[in-house]
C-alpha cells in the first residue's frame, strides 16, 4: 500500500497544465481590483468612524 | 444520489466544532456561578512560577481539574462516536505530558521577567514568562511526533488540536467579552478594523497565489484552489471547505492540508519573535499581524498568545487581553468569511467553470465543513458584551468568573499546542515528489503573504492603543 507521500507525489506528478479561462482571469483581476478601490473606502472608515485615541 | 438529510445533519453536528461549542459553553456557564455567590470552579489548578517544583500547583487542584477535563471529553469523546475507556486513557497520558511541559515552562530561570527574579531567589533568567510551557508543549509534541511516530499514532483519537483550540476560544470569547464590555468604544472599533483588514487579505492574497499556482507552478485548477485557500487563508479548514466549494477530490485538500500543519509551526516559532522585534511599539499591529499570517486556527490563536506574552510579560496585564482581541478577532472572521468566499467560488465553478448538469450549488458541503465555533464565540462575546455594556456594575462579578474560566482556556491551549507537534511531520517537507507543493507554499508564504498581512495589519491598527483605559 502506498504511502501519503508516495500518493501525494504520484498525484502531483499527474497534474497537468491547464489555461487560465476567462473566467478565472475575471476572478484574479476582480479580485485584486476590488481589494485596492475597498482599501481606502475601508480606511476612511475606520479612521472617520472607529477612531481610537490614545 | 442525495445524501439522506437526517444522516447528513447527523454528520455536521456530532463534529468537533459542535463539541468545542458545548465544552465551552458549559465551562462559561458554570464559571458564571460567581454572579449567584457560588464558586463552581474555584477549584481549578493554577501554575505558578517556580524554583521548587513542590510549590508550582496544588496536587489536589490539579487532581480534581483533570477530573473534571477527563469527564467532559469522554463524553465528547461518546458524542464524536469514539470509544471512551480507550480515550480515556489516551487523554490522560496526554494531558500529563502536556501539563508537565507547561509547569516546566513556569520555571522561574525559564520564565522570570527581569523585576520577578528578586522575588523569586535568582540572579538570572530567560524572561520568557509562563508562556513558555506552551513551546515546550509544542517542542514536546514535536519531538515525540517525529522521533517516535508509533507513539503519536496511538495519541490520534485524543490528540485533538483542532477540539482543544475551538473550545478554548468559545470561553476566550467570554473573557474578551467582558473586558471589551469596559471599553465599547475601543472594542467595536477593533471589530471593524479586524473586519476591514481580513476583508482586504482575502480579496489580495488569495488572487496572488491562485495566479501564482497557476501560472508559475503549473497546478491545475483543482489544485490551486484549495493551495490558494490553505497558503492565503486560514489553512486546514479554508482548504477543504474550497475543495468542497470546486467539487475538488476529497484527497487533494487532503494533501494540502498536510503541508499547512507544518508550516503553521514553523510560523508558530518565528513570528512572535520577529513581530516583537520588527514592531516594538506597535503590540496590535503584531496582534492583528498573527491573525492575518498565520494560518490554522490553533496556530494562529496561540502565536497571538505568545506574541502578547512577548509585549506584556506580566500574565494580568490588560494590554494582553486587547491583544488578544485583536488576533481573535481577525481569526473569527477569517473563519467566518470561508464560508463567504467558498460560497463565491462554487457559484463561478458551477456556472462557469466546471459546468455539471443539473449541478447547483454544493451549499450543504460547504456548510457541513463550514467552522461553525465560530457561533459559538459569537455567542459568549456577544452576551458577555452586552450583559457588560448594559449593566456595569455587572462587569467585576463578570471578570471574576471568566478569570476561572480562563484557566480552562490556558489548559485547552496547552493541549492544543501538544497536540499541534504530536500531528506534525516535517519529514514532509522534504518528501520526494512533494517539492512543487511545498515550494509555492514557501514562495507564496515568505515572499509576500506574511508581508502584505503585515502592511494590511499596519494600516488598520498602528497607532491603536493596547494599553491605557481600564
Amino acid at each position: 500500500m502506498a504511502s501519503f507521500e508516495e500518493e501525494t507525489a504520484r498525484e502531483l506528478s499527474q497534474v497537468e497544465a491547464e489555461p487560465l479561462l476567462p473566467a478565472e482571469q475575471w476572478l484574479i483581476g476582480g479580485s485584486l481590483a476590488l481589494g485596492a478601490a475597498l482599501l481606502g473606502v475601508l480606511l476612511w472608515l475606520s479612521r472617520t468612524y472607529f477612531a481610537i485615541q490614545n | 444520489m442525495p445524501t439522506p438529510l437526517v444522516p447528513a445533519m447527523k454528520s455536521w453536528f456530532r463534529s468537533e466544532d459542535v463539541l468545542a461549542v458545548v465544552l465551552g459553553l458549559l465551562v462559561v456557564a458554570l464559571s458564571l456561578s460567581v454572579l449567584a455567590g457560588v464558586s463552581l470552579l474555584g477549584w481549578s489548578v493554577k501554575v505558578q512560577e517556580w524554583t521548587d517544583p513542590t510549590k508550582a500547583f496544588d496536587p489536589l487542584a490539579l487532581a480534581k481539574t483533570f477530573s473534571f477535563l477527563l469527564a467532559i471529553m469522554s463524553a465528547g469523546a461518546v458524542f464524536l462516536g469514539v470509544k471512551p475507556a480507550a480515550f480515556a486513557v489516551k487523554f490522560m497520558v496526554l494531558f500529563g505530558l502536556a501539563f508537565a511541559c507547561w509547569v516546566a515552562g513556569h520555571n522561574s530561570y525559564l520564565a522570570a521577567v527581569p523585576n520577578k527574579r528578586a522575588a523569586a531567589g535568582i540572579e538570572w533568567s530567560l524572561g520568557l514568562t509562563g508562556e513558555a510551557g506552551y513551546l515546550l508543549a509544542l517542542v514536546g509534541g514535536l519531538l515525540i511526533g517525529n522521533l517516535w511516530p508509533r507513539a503519536a499514532n496511538w495519541f490520534k483519537d485524543a490528540a485533538r488540536p483542532e477540539l482543544f483550540i475551538k473550545t478554548g476560544i468559545v470561553i476566550y470569547g467570554a473573557v474578551l467579552g467582558a473586558k471589551a464590555a469596559e471599553e465599547s468604544g475601543r472594542a467595536t472599533a477593533i471589530l471593524f478594523r479586524g473586519l476591514a483588514a481580513i476583508i482586504e487579505a482575502y480579496l489580495i492574497y488569495w488572487a496572488l497565489v491562485y495566479f501564482l499556482a497557476r501560472k508559475v507552478f503549473g497546478f491545475s485548477r483543482e489544485w490551486a484552489a484549495p493551495l490558494a485557500s490553505g497558503i492565503s487563508i486560514c489553512g486546514v479548514t479554508a482548504a477543504i471547505t474550497t475543495g468542497a466549494a470546486i467539487r475538488a477530490r476529497p484527497i487533494v485538500p487532503v494533501m494540502v492540508s498536510s503541508l499547512v500543519v507544518v508550516f503553521a509551526v514553523i510560523e508558530m516559532l518565528v513570528l512572535p519573535s520577529l513581530a516583537h522585534w520588527l514592531l516594538p511599539n506597535d503590540p496590535m499591529v503584531a496582534a492583528g499581524w498573527m491573525g492575518l499570517a498565520v494560518k490554522t486556527d490553533g496556530a494562529a490563536f496561540s502565536s497571538g498568545e505568545i506574541t502578547a506574552a512577548l509585549y506584556y510579560p506580566d500574565p494580568d496585564d490588560p494590554a494582553r487581553k486587547w491583544m488578544a482581541l485583536t488576533t481573535t478577532t481577525v481569526k473569527v472572521f477569517i473563519d467566518v468569511f470561508i464560508g463567504v468566499w467558498a460560497v463565491i467560488l462554487s457559484a463561478i465553478w458551477s456556472w462557469n467553470i466546471d459546468k455539471r448538469k443539473g449541478g447547483g450549488l454544493p451549499l450543504r458541503e460547504i456548510w457541513t465543513r463550514f467552522p461553525k465555533f465560530v457561533f459559538g464565540y459569537a455567542l459568549t462575546f456577544g452576551a458577555f458584551f452586552l450583559a457588560g455594556y448594559l449593566n456595569r456594575d455587572l462587569i467585576p462579578d463578570l471578570k471574576k468568573g471568566t478569570d476561572q474560566a480562563d484557566v480552562f482556556r490556558r489548559l485547552f491551549f496547552v493541549l492544543t499546542f501538544f497536540s499541534i507537534g504530536l500531528a506534525t511531520n516535517i519529514r514532509r517537507l522534504w518528501a520526494e515528489g512533494l517539492g512543487r507543493l511545498a515550494l509555492v507554499y514557501v514562495v507564496s508564504l515568505f515572499g509576500f503573504v506574511i508581508w502584505i498581512g503585515l502592511a494590511i495589519s499596519w494600516l488598520f491598527f498602528h497607532g491603536v492603543p493596547a494599553t491605557g483605559g481600564n
